[in-house]
């Protein structure tokens, strides 16, 4: 390991002076949901494309939409709802990779929900990042009242203290923490099986730094892509290189979690019709995107997908 | 045999060790069982008192936040919402209890209207001072934080899970406001920094190498002596990362708020640690403590005591060891004498054997140039020497035969044996009869009987030429008397006095009988009637008598063989008991060289026949013409007197007249019949002085009858009359 930490370095500083300064920021805090990213960059993929990127993470009170908007950041991590809703609104951002092929979100609760619907009879979490406006469309698709939900920072605490019956979790990592707690969830309910179909973990920059950096942009996700693929093949490894990122952010966790968060955001990578990962948003997956928020037509998957 | 000694002593040793080593095993096992249990139970009663105490410590230091924030909620009246008074309340709070780090007020969104959506207060102490601060905005929107969404829903007070702030373990108690109408306008609360609780924890020790740690309520490290798992890890990620189930169910039964104890295998390094897991929750905030103490840390004390106990035992064990070694050699050595003065005993018995063997005749035939004498016998002492004895010899045409018994076995009975012998030997040979010679014996053995020992005795004197036998019994055993060819055989009916040696002055009485050829003696010792088998069953005179009547001839050394096979056979595997000695005796003088038989019944036409085979056995026999007539005369008188009276008068009897002669020098005459018992030779003899017509009827017959044979006795033998007349030939 550190052989090959030294021959990055030595890759890394020879390329140095020649190689394009990219910032790229993640959706959430260190874990292994980005694994792939600091492969990428421990290993000197991005560095053999001439590039020099600087991996970000936001605060829980941060978001990676606000730092693309206001340029602190060439590359961001957006859900794929976040950014139509975004591109609705007339903020011209396209995706340039696509990482979950199959939503990680669910809904855990402490009592049985027969339909969508049955969510205005408890007390629902979801976190507070979540685009209010966003929400609303959501809860009106599923006739929710949105007003009855109940905005929340992180964690499981609230749901666990009974503060919650009905809590939004992603399956890499508060389902991974329930279980950590000593607590086997009875009722979940993957967004999906309900018809809520829409991906997360997509890779987004403006329309504007694409047209002007496609190349480096291409380069980027290449080297990406090649960082997953590594970490698909040397979990154990990976794991070594997540967990001292995150000692070294100095943000609490352990192996257990990270190496079952690790698998699951592998599986969800995998396209379950094409049956591998194809790294990229299939005009499928836009389209139905599309319909749930009633936005078809608005604008054209070639136009949003790179 | 030194080294065989030291072989045997060493053996004995080690047997005798190896089994106190075995019993003191079991005790041991027994007793270490018992202490352990017991020491275990010590350690858990003692260490869940600890965690106790623990629990009451730390719940004491929560208390004292709850109280500091509760007892004055009261002030916070939904209409104060004055920053400066606010600020005071909060700053009392931190002034009053130290313990407190900072303490806060969070109003609902808009709920001080001047203030818009955010309005919290904080008073934090900082280096010594009270700082106070305002929060709230869009980016820390703190309606969202646990803190404060969770007691806010759930209208009670909240311990936060621990949180890391800077370096320091900190935890959060929020207690709601609530108005009139029960709504929550706003969360008062107090943080406090858990290292001090953190360094009590991590101070606890009951037993060296043990420690202890305190999970949160779901389940963290917030105490650990491993410091990077404090708030990273939980105790069920470490479980489930190492497939632990021990640990999981101990981390399941700590978050329900369990009190206990369980026994699991603690990997420590990679090593499998056989620990016991003691836990105590604290109720007020879900919190649990736990000790682990390794369970060969808890039986130290009792494994050091074990070693001691060992050491000692091996300790006198090899002093047992050599103590038996050297008592085992001692004890050889007493042996070894003991055997040598055995072997000696067992040496000069073998010699006393062999003298007494001597002093019995044991050459058979032991008269090998006469032809009228079969005898043999045999003797064998139940020890190496016995106290029974035969002997026999012939003096004057006498066979002079004995047997004995003396009381008791052994030694000293062997010695009497031999006095006996000799004294009957001396005395017989002097050709006394039976009863005098048993008479001589008996005051010779009386007079310096000091042992009081006795010997029964049976005395015979036979005249070979005429079969006459005298015997004499000394309460011994009767003997049975064998008649021709052993096909009729019976106990002889003869007194017994009493045993030689008993009285000196007893008068002994004989009897007289008389032996045909064919017929003999079994004399025996009750070391035969008495033989035990293992069911301790006599051998019996009834069974003894059979095996003598199925032997089919009268050979003296084929009836004893019959006798000792039968014995042998009854006896099995017991052990003799008894001497055993058995004398047989042939009366054979010339037996079946010469035979012949008339058989008649006892009508006067059949006594013609009488003339005729006195003509023919004069023929055979060469016997001259006076002979003749003479034998004639006295037969027929003989045999006229059985015709005339030994059957009742119209019955038909037979009458049997056997003639026998061994080297016809002489002739044997036994006259038999099955009548009335009548001895012939008790009718007074005639006087043959007197006239015809002054004697009496009757007599003449016999008395011709005595005047011509050289003897004539009468007995009566398994009913039958037998009249045994002899007449000596060819003189």
């Amino acid at each position: 390991m550190k052989k090959i930490l030294v021959v990055c370095l030595l890759i890394a500083c020879a390329i140095y002076s020649r190689s394009q300064k990219i910032v790229f920021t993640t959706h959430w805090l260190p874990q292994s949901q980005f694994a792939g990213f600091y492969a990428a960059s421990v290993l000197g993929f991005y560095a053999h494309e001439g590039l020099d990127v600087v991996i970000n993470h936001p605060n829980a009170n941060e978001s990676a939409f606000v730092s693309l908007k206001d340029g602190k950041s060439n590359i961001v991590m957006l859900y794929l709802s976040e950014a139509l809703f975004m591109r609705s609104k007339g903020f011209r951002l396209v995706n340039v990779m696509q990482l979950s092929q199959q939503s990680g979100l669910t809904f855990v609760s402490h009592r049985k929900l027969n339909s969508m619907t049955d969510l205005n009879k408890y007390r629902v979490g979801i976190w507070n990042y979540v685009n209010l406006e966003l929400l609303d469309i959501i809860c009106r698709r599923w006739k929710v009242d949105a007003k009855k939900i109940i905005r929340f920072n992180s964690g499981i605490n609230p749901f666990l203290s009974g503060a919650l019956d009905v809590q939004i979790m992603t399956t890499y990592n508060e389902f991974v923490s329930l279980r950590e707690c000593g607590f086997q969830p009875k009722y979940i309910y993957r967004f999906q099986d309900w018809g809520y179909k829409v991906l997360e973990e997509g890779l987004y920059v403006t329309e504007n730094f694409y047209k002007k950096n496609k190349p480096v942009v291409d380069k980027f996700v290449r080297a990406t892509r090649r960082g997953w693929e590594w970490a698909n093949t040397h979990r154990d490894k990976m794991l070594d290189i997540v967990t001292k990122r995150m000692k070294d952010s100095h943000v609490a966790s352990n192996r257990y979690h990270q190496s079952r968060q690790l698998d699951e955001i592998l599986r969800l990578q995998v396209n379950p019709v094409a049956r591998k990962r194809t790294f990229a948003l299939s005009q499928s997956d836009f389209e139905n995107a599309l319909s749930i928020f009633q936005m078809k037509g608005k604008f054209q998957y070639h136009d949003f997908v790179k | 045999m030194r080294k065989i000694k030291g072989f045997f002593a060493a053996r004995l040793s080690l047997f005798t060790i190896v089994s106190a080593l075995v019993i003191f095993s079991i005790l041991f096992s027994v007793f270490y069982n018992i202490t352990k249990k017991q020491n275990i139970e010590t350690t858990i009663s003692a260490t869940l008192s600890l965690l106790d105490n623990m629990q009451l410590q730390i719940d004491g230091r929560l208390s004292s936040v709850q109280v500091s924030v509760n007892n004055v909620s009261w002030m916070f009246d939904e209409t104060v919402t004055d920053s400066q008074k606010i600020n005071r309340i909060l700053r009392q709070r931190l002034v009053n209890n130290t313990f407190l780090e900072s303490s806060f007020i969070a109003f609902a969104p808009h709920y001080v209207s001047s203030q818009g959506k955010y309005f919290m207060l904080t008073a934090i102490r900082d280096k010594g001072l009270i700082k106070f601060v305002t929060r709230g905005d869009e980016l820390d929107d703190y309606f969202t934080r646990d803190w404060y969404l969770i007691p806010f829903l759930l209208k009670k007070d909240y311990w936060s899970e621990p949180y890391f702030e800077g370096n320091e373990r900190m935890c959060t108690y929020s207690h709601p406001l609530v108005d009139k109408k029960g709504r929550v306008y706003a969360i008062f609360g107090a943080s406090i920094s858990l290292e001090k609780f953190a360094s009590i924890v991590e101070k606890l020790q009951p037993i060296k190498d043990s420690y202890s740690f305190m999970i949160s309520r779901n389940g963290y490290y917030m105490t650990h002596r491993r410091r990077d798992r404090i708030l990273n890890e939980t105790v069920f990620s470490l479980g489930y990362e190492a497939k632990d189930t021990a640990m999981i169910s101990i981390g399941k039964a700590m978050i329900a708020g369990h009190r206990g104890y369980v026994k699991f295998n603690n990997e420590v390094d990679g090593v499998n640690v056989e620990s016991y897991a003691f836990y105590s929750p604290i109720p007020s905030t879900g919190w649990s403590l736990c000790t682990v103490c390794p369970e060969k840390v808890i039986l130290s004390s009792l494994n050091r005591t074990l070693q001691y106990i060992m050491m000692l035992f091996a300790l006198c064990i090899i002093i047992f060891f050599i103590a038996m070694v050297f008592v085992s050699r001692k004890l050889l050595n007493e042996l070894k004498v003991s055997t040598s003065a055995n072997e000696r005993i067992n040496s000069e018995l073998h010699i006393a054997q062999s003298i007494q063997m001597g002093m019995i005749p044991k050459i058979f035939p032991p008269f090998p140039d006469r032809s009228d004498v079969d005898l043999y016998a045999f003797l064998r002492p139940a020890k190496e020497v016995g106290g029974d004895l035969y002997d026999f010899f012939i003096s004057e045409g006498k066979l002079y035969f004995a047997i004995g018994d003396v009381s008791g076995k052994g030694v000293p009975a062997s010695l009497f044996m031999a006095v006996t012998r000799s004294l009957f030997r001396n005395i017989a040979s002097q050709g006394f009869s039976p009863s005098k010679v048993m008479q001589m014996m008996n005051s010779s053995i009386s007079e310096n009987n000091e042992s009081n020992m006795f010997v029964t005795m049976f005395i015979s004197q036979l005249d070979l030429d005429t079969g006459r036998l005298v015997v004499c019994n000394a309460g011994h055993n009767p003997p049975i008397i064998v008649h021709k060819g052993s096909q009729q055989a019976g106990y002889m009916k003869i007194k017994k006095n009493l045993p030689v040696g008993l009285m000196p002055d007893f008068l002994y009485h004989e009897e007289e009988h008389c032996l045909i050829p064919g017929d003999g003696l079994l004399l025996y010792t009750d070391g035969v009637t008495e033989a035990e088998n293992e069911k301790k069953e006599l051998f019996g005179e009834k069974v003894l008598l059979e095996v003598v009547r199925r032997s089919s001839s009268c050979d003296a050394f084929h009836i004893i063989e019959a006798i000792l096979n039968e014995i042998e056979r009854h006896v099995g595997q017991a052990r003799q008991s008894d001497d055993i000695t058995i004398f047989s005796f042939c009366y054979v003088p010339g037996f079946d060289s010469y035979k012949k038989q008339l058989l008649i019944e006892n009508r006067c036409e059949d006594i013609e026949k009488l003339t005729t085979f006195v003509d023919e056995l004069a023929e055979d026999c060469c016997i001259d013409m006076k002979m003749q007539s003479q034998l004639n005369l006295a037969l027929e008188e003989a045999v006229v007197n059985v015709v005339n009276y030994a059957y009742p008068k119209g019955t038909i009897g037979e009458i049997d007249l056997l003639v026998t002669s061994p080297d016809k020098e002489s002739l044997t005459f036994v006259l038999s019949d099955s009548g009335v018992p009548f001895d012939p030779t008790k009718v007074p003899e005639a006087d043959v002085t007197k006239s015809a017509e002054d004697r009496p009827i009757g007599g003449l017959g016999i008395f011709l009858v005595r005047k011509i044979m050289d003897s004539v006795i009468y007995r009566y033998s398994n009913g039958k009359n037998e009249l045994i007349m002899k007449k000596r030939i060819n003189k």
